[in-house]
């Protein structure tokens, strides 16, 4: 091999190296930063100033406002999906896809915003209090996830040979029985993608849902109650955090993202190994 | 089905709308062009945003300074130079993975290692470079594709003329992905302009006009965050927020013209 | 008009519009009961265009426009809906279709959209089952997936399929351009068996087949009927030239002039 190519192998080569340790150097840096605080993490209290360090509410506010959003984002979501692949004519669905792809770019700090002035005062003024709670969390996630799992969830439709949708029709079934018994079972990997993929996102949405889930770092008994996610809180007290709370935030961050992992690796065996991009 | 369908895509695409609409109507008055030209004054109660929307540009170019050089190389190494084998899946793995970390966990990562054992401080530097990892893997993704679909008959043409690999990287390779790839790099640039989380834990709060990169500055995402959040200027905060979604918009509007209706990898 | 009165399925002036090409010009053809009757003509020419009018398939598709009066039974059939019409009137396509699900799934499709469970379904699928000469190859493994059949018994499946629904019409779409000739000779002996009991439609490329099942046959060209009538008068004696000079020709698989490519529509 030509001088050049062997030196323009190992450059690049080491660019890639270079990214390839990126996720690995990521773990060990949080976790040789957190690592003396990590016992301190199973607790029921969070509470630095009493030197409480215990990560439950922030887990029960992450999974809450995760799973809450989803409950609502992925049947609108696959809703959508479907609306496009199999209701909308084409020039219908020229002009709504764009509207939902300019959502999936927008900033999650603009959907915060908008939370905080819009969707806040709303919960306010109907249900009381200040506002400031789980469901409004769960609303602005949702609206966030739900152009990432209708543009999944279309493909999967999509991909769906038309010549089954045409046997299916062809023995008298209608759009709303083709999409319940055919579609959706048939589409069910890439379905499951979508929502792997809008899970992955959920867990680690930090600044939206911190602008309107209230600052309690406590469990959450209703809906309408204030929280703490995981990744809001490693927001909100990084700046002023030192010694062990500091390392408290850093352990709370390398469990994060065993969380994450986690979960994105067995949902994405559950949806058959298919990749997603 | 299809009235319920098309009454879910009308409600979802109002909403959107709706949300689009409120933000306009509450920069109205506030968004001038004076805006984005005079500096804050009064802790951003008041003048403009002009040394925060310098401190995004920054932030931006730095970031795609290093993303890119890295980003295409691993690209070019995945498709043209790695040997046959295992390796090339793990490197996509790997690269995979970082693209599903949780953006904070980038910022705690930037914040331990460039600002403190780098000691570089908050800073644009810390900043940059922080994004630039998070930028990493969809410039990847891009760039593998747009370098993977020159079609292999202009590579054994080359080498028929007895060019190197190198010399058909350069003179057919590249020009030939430039599109796709630039797609990849405006995508890339429109994270890098709406991330929050990971910038607000490296590149410091600080208001004033950053004069060097070691120097620490707010861009347009962290601004919005702040006034929010401080209930300061109302009016201000929703014009930041207008400025920061056209930004953001166009840029990707650029991206996907670029790509001509092919799916957004 | 006495041959509509008298037919199963008949057409008066159909018409069908893709966009704005004629695609099939004012076709009036009466189609008795319990018989064959076999479209013929190059490709593209509107048989396929013709069959699928006749139980509505256009509907599913944007900016295809039909025109023209379809009669079952002597009543229109626009007054019907569209599913109960389906029910009625079953359809094979060119190439197996199977759903993916199991053996009994598919099969069990038609009825369960109308609610029919348990021993009663089980009995429904056992009779189409054993209509289309499958249940002896099948009744062992009915819960595996229909994808592990080869192409002559997924062919024979969605038969099944459509026998579960106990059609009045059958429109069999070149059902066996895909087979190999042991799975051919299987369907048109399943056709010859149930012409006794319900009007068939069959498009067909095969001279051979046409003569070895049709009563009727239908000359297509241009989008038009050109002519139609008993089987062997058509075959043998045709009237027109147009007619004669396609049966002479052999080569049944040439296209449509007017519309190359289309596969029949």
């Amino acid at each position: 091999m030509d001088v050049r190519d062997r030196l323009a192998r190992t450059v690049l080569g080491a660019a890639a190296a270079v990214a390839s340790a990126g996720v690995l150097l990521i773990a060990l840096a949080v976790t040789v930063e957190g690592w003396p605080a990590l016992p301190h993490l199973f607790g029921a209290v969070w509470s630095p100033e009493d030197g409480q360090y215990g990560v439950l509410p922030l887990l029960a506010g992450s999974a809450l406002v995760t799973l809450g959003s989803l409950a609502m984002a992925v049947p609108a979501g696959i809703g959508m999906g479907l609306f496009l692949s199999d209701v909308a004519t084409p020039r219908l669905a020229a002009v709504v896809k764009p509207v939902l792809q300019g959502m999936a770019a927008v900033p999650s700090v603009v959907f915060g915003f908008l939370g905080l002035k819009l969707i806040v005062p709303w919960i306010s003024r109907t249900f009381g209090g200040l506002g400031f709670s789980l469901l409004a969390g769960c609303l602005v996630l949702a609206l966030m996830v739900l152009p990432t799992i209708a543009a999944v969830a279309e493909d999967a439709l999509r991909a769906v040979d038309p010549a089954l949708r045409e046997g299916a029709y062809a023995l008298g079934a209608t759009p709303g029985q083709v999409a319940w018994r055919l579609l959706l079972p048939a589409a069910k990997s890439g379905l499951t993608a979508a929502v792997v993929l809008a899970l992955g996102r959920a867990l680690g949405e930090t600044m939206a849902v911190l602008m309107v889930l209230g600052n309690a770092a406590a469990v959450p008994r209703s809906p309408l109650d204030p929280a703490r996610t995981l990744t809001g809180n490693i927001a909100l007290e990084m700046a002023y955090a030192t010694g062990r709370h500091r390392e408290a935030l850093f352990a709370s961050g390398a469990l994060l993202l065993l969380v994450n992992l986690a979960v994105t690796q067995v949902a994405r065996r559950a949806a058959g190994g298919r990749g997603v991009r | 089905m299809r009235p319920l369908l098309s009454a879910l895509a009308l409600a979802v695409s109002g909403v959107m709308v709706g949300l689009v609409a409120a933000l306009a109507a509450g920069a109205a008055g506030s968004l001038t062009p004076g805006f984005l030209f005079t500096l804050p004054a009064a802790a951003g109660r008041e003048g403009g945003i002009l040394s925060v929307v310098l401190s995004t540009l920054w932030l931006a170019a730095g970031a795609l300074a290093l993303a890119l050089p890295l980003g295409i190389g691993t690209a070019l190494y995945l498709v043209e130079y790695a040997p046959p084998g295992r390796l090339v899946g793990l490197i996509r793995t790997l690269t995979e993975t970082l693209a599903g970390v949780p953006s904070i966990l980038f910022g705690l990562f930037g914040f331990s290692v460039f600002v403190v054992r780098l000691g570089w401080g908050p800073s644009l530097l810390a900043g940059s470079a922080t994004l630039a990892l998070m930028l990493l893997p969809t410039v990847i993704r891009t760039s593998e594709e747009a370098v993977a679909a020159v079609p292999q008959e202009l590579r054994e043409g080359a080498a028929a003329l007895g060019a190197t690999r190198w010399d058909a990287v350069r003179r057919i390779v590249l020009p030939q992905a430039a599109p796709g790839i630039l797609t990849g790099a405006l995508l890339a640039l429109g994270r890098a302009v709406g991330e929050t989380a990971a910038v607000l834990l490296t590149a410091g709060t600080d208001l004033a006009l950053p004069r060097s990169p070691l120097d620490p500055g707010r861009p347009m995402a962290v601004h919005l965050y702040i006034l929010a959040g401080e209930g300061l200027s109302d009016g201000r905060a929703h014009a930041t927020a207008v400025a920061l979604v056209c930004g953001v918009l166009f840029v990707n509007a650029l991206a996907h013209m670029l790509l001509g209706g092919r799916r957004v990898p | 008009m006495r041959e509509e009165k008298a037919a199963k399925l008949a057409t008066r002036g159909l018409r069908v519009y893709y966009g704005g090409r004629e695609a099939l010009r004012g076709v009036s053809l009466a189609v008795p009961d319990r018989s064959v009757t076999a479209l013929i003509g190059p490709s593209g020419c509107g048989k396929s265009t013709f069959l699928r009018a006749l139980n509505r398939m256009h509907d599913l598709r944007h900016g295809v426009r039909v025109e023209g009066r379809i009669l079952l039974d002597g009543r229109p059939t626009d007054r019907l809906p569209p599913e109960e019409l389906r029910r009625r009137i079953g359809m094979l396509f060119q190439r197996p279709n199977p759903f993916p699900m199991s053996i009994f799934q598919n099969v069990a499709f038609g009825p369960a959209l109308l609610g029919v469970q348990g021993e009663e379904l089980e009995h429904i699928v056992r009779t189409a089952l054993q209509r289309a000469a499958l249940w002896n190859e099948v009744k062992g493994r009915l819960h595996q997936h229909a994808g592990g059949l080869s192409g002559g018994q997924q062919q024979r499946l969605c038969l099944a399929r459509a026998l579960a629904m106990r059609p009045e019409v059958l429109l069999l779409d070149e059902p066996c351009s895909a087979l190999d000739p042991g799975a051919t000779e299987q369907i048109e002996q399943l056709i010859a068996e149930l012409r006794e009991t319900m009007a068939i439609v069959l498009v067909t490329h095969s001279l051979g087949q046409a003569r070895r099942l049709a009563d009727r046959v239908a000359f297509f060209q241009d989008g038009r009927l050109v002519e139609e009538g008993p089987a062997d008068e058509i075959l043998e004696r045709p009237r027109l030239s147009e007619t004669r000079r396609f049966l002479e020709r052999g080569d049944w698989h040439e296209t449509c002039k007017g519309n190359r490519g289309s596969g029949g529509e």
